[in-house]
């Protein structure tokens, strides 16, 4: 009881800030470390908008997301209430996404208030950032390959996938989650071929409603890194001087680099392919071409199932503070690069690099809590705090 | 091999864990001292212009003998216009400049006050870039400006002679240089009938005296909110003056600091060090009091990206330099910014100045603000460490989050209070809300000494990262808030109530307001200085008294008046 309190009072909260809170809704709309080009809520409208009027969609060089939003937004749109109703649905699917992750960890209800309150989760939700049908998506494809539901779970990550891309890294810990250790090469088959099947009616209905193949220029912008914008990753400034012959290379190891990481990590973790997931995600948070403060959050609500580590964490610390640090000084330096004039691109970018310093803190420290655990479930260490 | 080595960390760790607090104070006092390193020889830099197209003094000025019976004349009306009601002068300068062909306008702030401005469209430009020249009525000190306008007016018939400009030049004649002008300057960069577009430059004359002669110039440079403009226009004006073999000095010189030392500090006077360090510490408290004190003009510019600078005159009635050289220094640092083919951008915009000719740069001062606020962050880390330390089983630090968020939304409501009814009564009012901490401190059921001691680690953790993000925009407001509440930091759950209480006394902003305004205007002055700067200049000082430095004084007050349950203290001995 005290806790459906709890959860009902952050729901409240996120209530009263869109029904009272106009203004920060704006503010937060517009900020460079919440909405990226792919998953601005201003874009989505401004593609709505082509939509409704039969325009053709992708060749405005703004709408960098699925078909399936626009027919979305455009059923809410014709009610009328467009405002009310889209943030109905974001709120519905952060809770959905809250339950998720607490079936995952035997529905303890602290893990669902550590997701609702972390300050990344609502901003991302105030800003309405599109980012959360992805890690709604993502959560959900978790939760239930972590019950073995292969065909729901590889639906979902195909959802997600869709969505945006990056996912479909997530393959083959969440595969071998689902399957478990009856891996044979026809259950391999099976699964895959139920992602593919998935991922193909995503296409074939996004086909359906945007009337052409025009839409899968959003992908292209995504490995192409077409929309130069600031972030809070790390490929833009990397991109922004970039000669035009150098291009092609390093858009292969940038996009390799995202997706590299995948395999190897379901192997070493195959006695705990979740976290294998989760680190994925985290890495994702860091390399991919658009990450947001969403990505984080995603990432950092899905450590307390992994509670049992925290007594193994060296740099928890330094980390959760360089990423406050983190958090507090990338508005501070984006207002004086681009509102004052007075600072320039280095600032914001020197903020970036401390996000993936502590992301990097953050990630080597869980993989070598779990790793330590698995070793001799920590009992050296013990040993050692104790002298 | 792994384990002994961890086992060298883990003791190495240990030995720096129970010395934070110790790094603490190291690091206030590196902080504290730090700008008193700067003005040594080898810390500080020489100025240079960075900007190329700039040429300072290269063009040759004709604002001379010539100009001088168009600037009598001029001198005549402002006097005989110098008793009449605004509505009156507003009449009269606008028919001035629209008979010298300025594009003329009236914008209206109240019903008797309005500024008079004039757009002259460059010759050789597209209309998309201007200057802007302010002649304020009264100056900040608020002294007839009774040559500054004379020149202006001359300037504005003499200057349209020229065909060079590819800027447009706008004349502003505001009725002061405070809340009028930045009425104007708002009301340019959104409603006003006539623009010029994009301002890349503005100067503010001020020249507030009838005698023909002054000794020197001198230039205030600081903006709103630690904002400053770009080091190549002070560079530009104080060559153009050398070149005039005139004096500059920086924020009123040093005089008024001379004159309040003792006889027997004669000596120090002549010396390098002490002349740099007066005038880093008045750019410092220029900084500080932006927008609050006195108001030169420039500060109005601030937030659109304009550069903007105020040009003061020392009269004198010896024999020295006339008031042309004054026009000519102008109209100098009007071509250089003329020559400018892109906004200033080159040289530093984060500085301070030590004299005309020496600057320190953002990477040799910052470090003073950073380990103040490092200092906040360490200790706050000891805090918890500590209670880690204790053996608690389970962390209170949602706890310490919540407490310190009732506190915070506290001091919010106590801002908004203060910001939605401004009076004297409020002022004298907001101690009183703001001492509730202590009897509610006393009163709530003992607390254990461990959460106290957590909630102030969260509360000067807090307070270590907003000071961090302070420094990066407004330095020496960083550096002085730091300074001033960092004895809070060692303030302990259980410490002997009257010395906490004392401490308290001394540190709480509104005691040292009450103290400070014995001197100056009174604390209710005081208060409503920052309230109505707030409100008319977007000046932030206020709103980092009562949501930065007040939640840590509460905090503090909190924690060290609160009752300690007993056990909870015997088990930390």
């Amino acid at each position: 009881m005290k806790w459906f309190a709890i959860i009902a009072a952050l729901v409240g909260i996120r209530f009263l800030l869109f029904l009272y809170c106009k203004q920060l809704l704006a503010v937060l709309e517009n900020n460079v470390a919440i909405s990226t080009p792919l998953t601005s809520y201003q874009y989505l409208l401004e593609g709505l908008f082509y939509y409704s009027r039969n325009l053709e969609i992708y060749n405005g060089g703004i709408y960098h997301q699925s078909p399936i939003l626009l027919y979305v937004m455009n059923l809410l749109d014709a009610t009328g209430y467009i405002d009310l109703l889209s943030y109905m649905l974001w709120i519905t699917l952060d809770v959905v996404s809250a339950l998720a992750l607490a079936s995952m960890d035997d529905f303890r209800p602290l893990t669902a208030v550590i997701y609702l309150a972390n300050p990344f989760t609502i901003a991302s939700l105030l800003a309405r950032s599109t980012l959360i049908f992805t890690s709604t998506a993502i959560l959900m494809s978790l939760a239930t390959a972590k019950r073995r539901r292969a065909v729901l779970a590889m639906t979902f990550l195909a959802v997600a996938t869709h969505f945006s891309l990056y996912p479909a890294a997530l393959l083959p810990p969440v595969m071998y989650m689902s399957v478990g250790s009856r891996l044979s090469l026809y259950s391999f088959a099976k699964t895959f071929f139920v992602f593919v099947a998935a991922t193909s009616t995503c296409m074939a209905l996004s086909y359906a409603i945007a009337g052409s193949w025009h839409f899968l220029k959003f992908y292209k912008v995504s490995l192409l890194f077409q929309e130069l914008k600031p972030n809070i990753g790390i490929w833009w400034y990397f991109f922004v001087e970039m000669f035009d012959f150098f291009m092609p290379f390093f858009l292969s190891v940038f996009n390799l680099h995202v997706f590299i990481y995948s395999l190897p990590l379901t192997i070493r973790l195959r006695h705990d392919p979740l976290f294998a997931a989760v680190t994925v995600l985290g890495l994702h948070a860091m390399f991919k071409p658009y990450p947001s403060i969403g990505d984080i959050s995603l990432y950092l609500s899905l450590l307390p199932l992994y509670s049992r580590i925290y007594t193994q964490l060296k740099y928890a610390w330094v980390a959760l503070l360089a990423l406050a640090y983190a958090s507090i000084l990338t508005p501070t330096f984006y207002h004086l690069w681009i509102v004052l004039g007075s600072g320039n691109a280095n600032f914001f970018y020197a903020i970036t690099l401390t996000y993936v310093i502590a992301m990097t803190t953050i990630i080597s420290d869980t993989l070598w809590a779990v790793l330590r655990l698995q070793f001799d479930d920590g009992a050296s260490s013990k040993q050692v705090i104790q002298t | 091999m792994a384990v002994s080595g961890s086992r060298v960390k883990t003791a190495l760790f240990g030995f720096i864990v129970k010395r934070v607090s110790f790094l603490a104070v190291i690091a206030l006092v590196v902080g504290a001292c730090w700008l008193f390193v700067l003005p040594l020889p080898g810390q500080f830099r020489n100025t240079y212009i960075s900007e190329n197209a700039l040429l300072p003094g290269q063009a040759q000025a004709y604002f001379r003998s010539s100009e001088w019976h168009y600037l009598r004349g001029y001198k005549e009306e402002v006097r005989r216009l110098s008793d009449k009601p605004a509505s009156e002068v507003v009449e009269s300068l606008s028919t001035i400049l629209s008979e010298q062909g300025y594009y003329t306008d009236v914008y209206h702030h109240e019903p008797d006050k309005a500024t008079v401005y004039g757009i002259f469209r460059a010759p050789r430009g597209d209309n998309t870039e201007a200057i802007v020249l302010v002649c304020p009525w009264t100056n900040g000190n608020g002294l007839f400006n009774f040559n500054g306008i004379a020149i202006g007016l001359a300037l504005a018939r003499y200057l349209t002679k020229w065909s060079v400009w590819s800027k447009s030049l706008i004349f502003v004649f505001p009725p002061d240089p405070h809340k009028s002008l930045r009425e104007w300057v708002a009301a340019y960069h959104r409603s006003l009938p006539i623009q010029a577009g994009s301002i890349e430059g503005a100067l503010v004359l001020d020249y507030p005296s009838d005698l023909s002669g002054f000794s020197a110039i001198d230039i205030s440079y600081t903006g709103l909110n630690g904002q400053l403009p770009n080091l190549d226009l002070i560079n530009t004006v104080v060559t153009i003056a050398d070149f005039n073999s005139l004096p500059t000095f920086i924020h009123g010189g040093l005089d008024k600091l001379f004159n309040a030392l003792p006889s027997f500090l004669n000596p120090l006077k002549s010396s390098a060090y002490f002349q740099l360090l007066s005038t880093l510490l008045s750019s410092v408290a220029a900084q500080v009091t932006s927008g609050l004190n006195r108001v030169a003009g420039c500060e109005s510019f601030s937030g659109w990206r304009i550069d903007a600078i105020t040009i003061s005159a020392i009269p004198t009635s010896e024999l020295s330099h006339d008031e042309t050289v004054y026009g000519r220094i102008i109209e100098g640092t009007l071509r250089s910014i003329n020559n400018l083919l892109e906004h200033f951008h080159q040289s530093f915009f984060f500085y301070l100045l030590l004299s005309p000719h020496h600057f320190v740069s953002i990477g040799t001062y910052l470090p003073a603000a950073m380990s103040i606020a490092g200092a906040f962050t360490l200790q706050g880390i000891s805090k918890w460490i500590s209670y880690i330390q204790n053996g608690s089983s389970r962390s209170s630090i949602l706890k310490a989050f919540f407490v310190e968020a009732a506190i915070l939304a506290f001091t919010f409501a106590l801002l908004s209070f203060s910001l939605l009814f401004d009076s004297q009564l409020v002022a004298q009012m907001l101690p009183t809300f703001c001492a509730c901490i202590i009897p509610t401190a006393l009163y709530a059921s003992p607390m254990s000494y461990a959460l106290l001691n957590e909630i102030h680690g969260v509360a000067l953790v807090l307070s270590g990262m907003a000071l961090t993000a302070l420094a990066t925009l407004n330095f020496s407001l960083a550096l002085v808030v730091g300074l001033i509440s960092s004895p809070l930091m060692f303030l302990k759950p259980g410490i002997n109530r009257m010395h906490a209480g004392i401490l308290l006394l001394v540190l709480n902003p509104f005691f040292i307001f009450y103290f400070v305004g014995m001197f100056t205007n009174g604390y209710t002055y005081i208060i409503n200085t920052f309230v109505s700067s707030w409100r008319d200049m977007q000046v932030w000082t206020w709103i980092i008294v009562m949501c930065l430095w007040l939640p840590l004084w509460e905090v503090s007050a909190f924690i060290s008046m609160a009752n300690v349950r007993e056990e909870a203290k015997k088990e930390v001995k």
